[in-house]
């Protein structure tokens, strides 16, 4: 059964290339202006020519004084897993801005040896922190599942990343939740969140579940009881607490290169010995062992990889050109996870055959052509259009 | 502390080097950490300059990511350099063929460093080599440890081959290079200082010159690689951030132990 992709994402047939970066229209949500320039890259010029980051360090400064608890109380939460993201918020928040921050991590499907080491780097370096770690029955069936009903294994991972900073502040009534950057307007998605440090709860769940909740599962035969620990609050309880979504990418110029520089040097941030599959990086995105499998997915159903995605940012913040950005994704985009492929089959419990189903189920016939020898070929790549 | 003439480096003859290594990308000096990292930290013309103003004894201009992006571009720039720096130049980064050396070789290049395109193709070495001076010639290794033992890296540290360096060291000699720069790629942008162990495995080789690099943040690290029989250390951020000048390295290793091995 194949599924409908441009359906589901309300994708435009046609693909098309942004003209300064590799990304494509195929990417939810994101827009392209007549000039074929797509509203990521918009943002990344409004962002270093029309904000007034002055202004905006003094609105950061005005919420943690609004929010600072002098009693010893946590004062704001952080999702963080170690990398350089949630590691640079935490820090900054302590020790630049006076907050009392309580770090929070869903634990990773698979967690990769330098993920955990540099989480315990993290801690070490002074903060406290709280690990939410699921059921591994549960957590593995739903990666079997989503990967075939959503086309995207990671679901489980996502549903517990977004969601369990929200209980946990409830729970240590904590009324600030402080993210990195905020996808939706840094990637591509609303404009709206230039001008707004904060998130909706609807957005997320639309977004972040593709509108399907820890809930829908239950139709699965997934019980209501195992899948309680990957859902929220309710939305009564994050009202009643106050609870609000902020992001870090508002109030200081987002730069994940300079964040890696900083955690390097204040967190024992540590580098991967080897880059990632599918792309060149060596600083992102390395905690878990199976997150290839979430990039291999968006591959094949949007055309985009994990080096498209990389790119596409490092030449918005000006650090590789756009031809730079074209050799890695003909050299790397789409490179099969092969490092943990037999680890992602043993813990999902497919075999090989089940995998390929699910691939081709979600391999959309606007994107792909199959090749005489049997190989699969994007029609449209950015090095060639 | 060892101190005086003592006779501390073994039948090598030739001067002990003070190199800065230029780490290029584009038009920029980057300044990586672990080989990672874009961070411009300055104009190359303008640093090889100071660098040659200032007593550097070599300097190497390496384009990191020459293999990454499979390309190579620092013609312009070799040209420039070799016009107006006049200390041996050498370039590393993106040669994969004879073609690509003598090019270098006529804009005044003085030698040339290849990493990747050897890993891929050891048999280019043999053919350098014999085209052009084993002397002219330089293996550049990229090495950290994986899982407890040191393995090599091509791509601008990103893609691992399970060879021990000393191993893929041997074999490049074999094959006719003349002197090898070994970079470690834990150290690298640290300022923490040499890689200790990389250092006393590399001190096996004695056959041909060994250049060390990566983490250099002191006088202290010239002159350890001084003691392990290197012939020369190459040095990026340290020098880059304005830490101490190549003069500065070489007046103090020579108040110590004498100027009999130093290009002063």
């Amino acid at each position: 059964m194949k599924h409908d992709v441009l359906k589901k994402y309300n994708l435009p047939e046609n693909v098309q290339f942004c003209k300064k970066c590799v990304i494509s229209n195929q990417r939810p949500r994101i827009t392209f202006n007549e000039q074929g320039i797509c509203s990521a890259c918009d943002f990344a010029v409004f962002k270093k020519t029309k904000i007034d980051w002055n202004a905006r360090h003094q609105e950061l400064e005005a919420l943690c004084n609004k929010h600072r608890k002098t009693n010893g109380d946590f004062d704001v939460l952080v999702p963080c897993s170690g990398g350089k993201d949630g590691s640079f918020v935490a820090h900054q928040l302590k020790h630049v801005y006076g907050m009392n921050p309580l770090t929070v991590t869903w634990a990773p499907l698979i967690s990769t040896e330098i993920g955990r080491q540099n989480l315990k780097n993290f801690i070490n370096s002074g903060f406290d922190h709280v690990l939410g770690t699921p059921n591994g029955e549960v957590t593995r069936k739903l990666t079997k599942l989503s990967g075939i009903h959503m086309g995207d294994p990671f679901q489980p991972f996502i549903y517990g990343q977004y969601n369990f900073p929200l209980k946990v502040a409830v729970q240590n009534n904590i009324q600030i939740i402080m993210y990195g950057e905020n996808g939706e307007v840094e990637y591509g998605g609303d404009m709206k969140y230039a001008y707004k440090p904060t998130r909706d709860l609807v957005d997320q769940s639309r977004h972040y579940f593709s509108g399907l909740p820890p809930e829908f599962w239950s139709d699965h035969g997934i019980s209501h009881q195992e899948l309680k620990y990957f859902m929220g609050p309710s939305y009564d309880e994050i009202k009643s607490n106050g609870t609000e979504l902020h992001f870090m990418g508002y109030y200081k110029f987002w730069d994940p290169q300079e964040n890696f520089y900083y955690c390097q040097k204040h967190t024992g941030f540590e580098i991967n010995d080897t880059r990632s599959e599918g792309t060149y990086s060596k600083y992102a995105s390395l905690d878990d062992e199976l997150d290839g499998f979430h990039y291999y997915l968006m591959y094949l159903k949007f055309g985009i990889g994990r080096t498209t995605s990389d790119a596409a940012h490092e030449i918005r913040d000006g650090k590789i050109t756009r031809e730079e950005g074209q050799a890695l994704v003909r050299r790397y985009d789409g490179e099969f996870p092969s490092k943990y492929y037999q680890t992602f089959l043993d813990y999902t419990g497919m075999n090989s055959n089940e995998f390929e189903v699910m691939c081709d189920s979600w391999r959309s016939d606007h994107l792909w052509s199959k090749l005489k020898n049997g190989e699969w070929e994007l029609k449209h790549t950015v090095f060639k259009d | 502390m060892e101190s005086g003439n003592s006779n501390i480096r073994f039948s090598r003859t030739e001067m002990f080097r003070v190199i800065p290594r230029l780490d290029i990308k584009n038009n920029n000096v980057i300044n990586t950490v672990g080989l990672e990292g874009l961070r411009t930290v300055g104009e190359p013309m303008d640093l090889a300059t100071h660098y040659y103003s200032t007593g550097a004894d070599e300097i190497i201009l390496n384009d990191l990511v020459a293999s990454l992006y499979q390309r190579n571009n620092l013609s312009d720039l070799v040209s420039e350099v070799c016009t107006h720096v006049f200390v041996p130049i050498t370039v590393v980064g993106g040669v994969r063929s004879i073609q690509d050396a003598e090019k270098l070789f006529k804009l005044g290049a003085d030698k040339i460093g290849v990493n990747t395109a050897a890993v891929n193709n050891p048999t280019l070495i043999n053919d350098l080599t014999k085209e052009f001076g084993s002397q002219s010639i330089i293996g550049s290794i990229d090495t950290r440890p994986v899982d407890g033992k040191y393995m090599i890296f091509t791509d601008g540290g990103r893609e691992l081959h399970s060879v021990d360096p000393i191993d893929w060291a041997n074999e490049l000699i074999s094959r006719g290079i003349g002197e090898i720069l070994f970079t470690s790629i834990n150290k690298d942008g640290r300022l923490t200082g040499l890689d200790e162990e990389l250092l006393w495995k590399i001190q096996e080789i004695k056959s041909i010159p060994t250049i060390i690099s990566g983490g250099v943040g002191g006088f202290t690290d010239f002159e350890t690689a001084y003691k392990k029989h290197q012939s020369g250390v190459a040095a990026a951020g340290a020098f880059h951030t304005n830490l101490f000048t190549p003069i500065d390295i070489k007046k103090a290793i020579s108040a110590k132990y004498g100027d009999d091995y130093l290009n002063v």
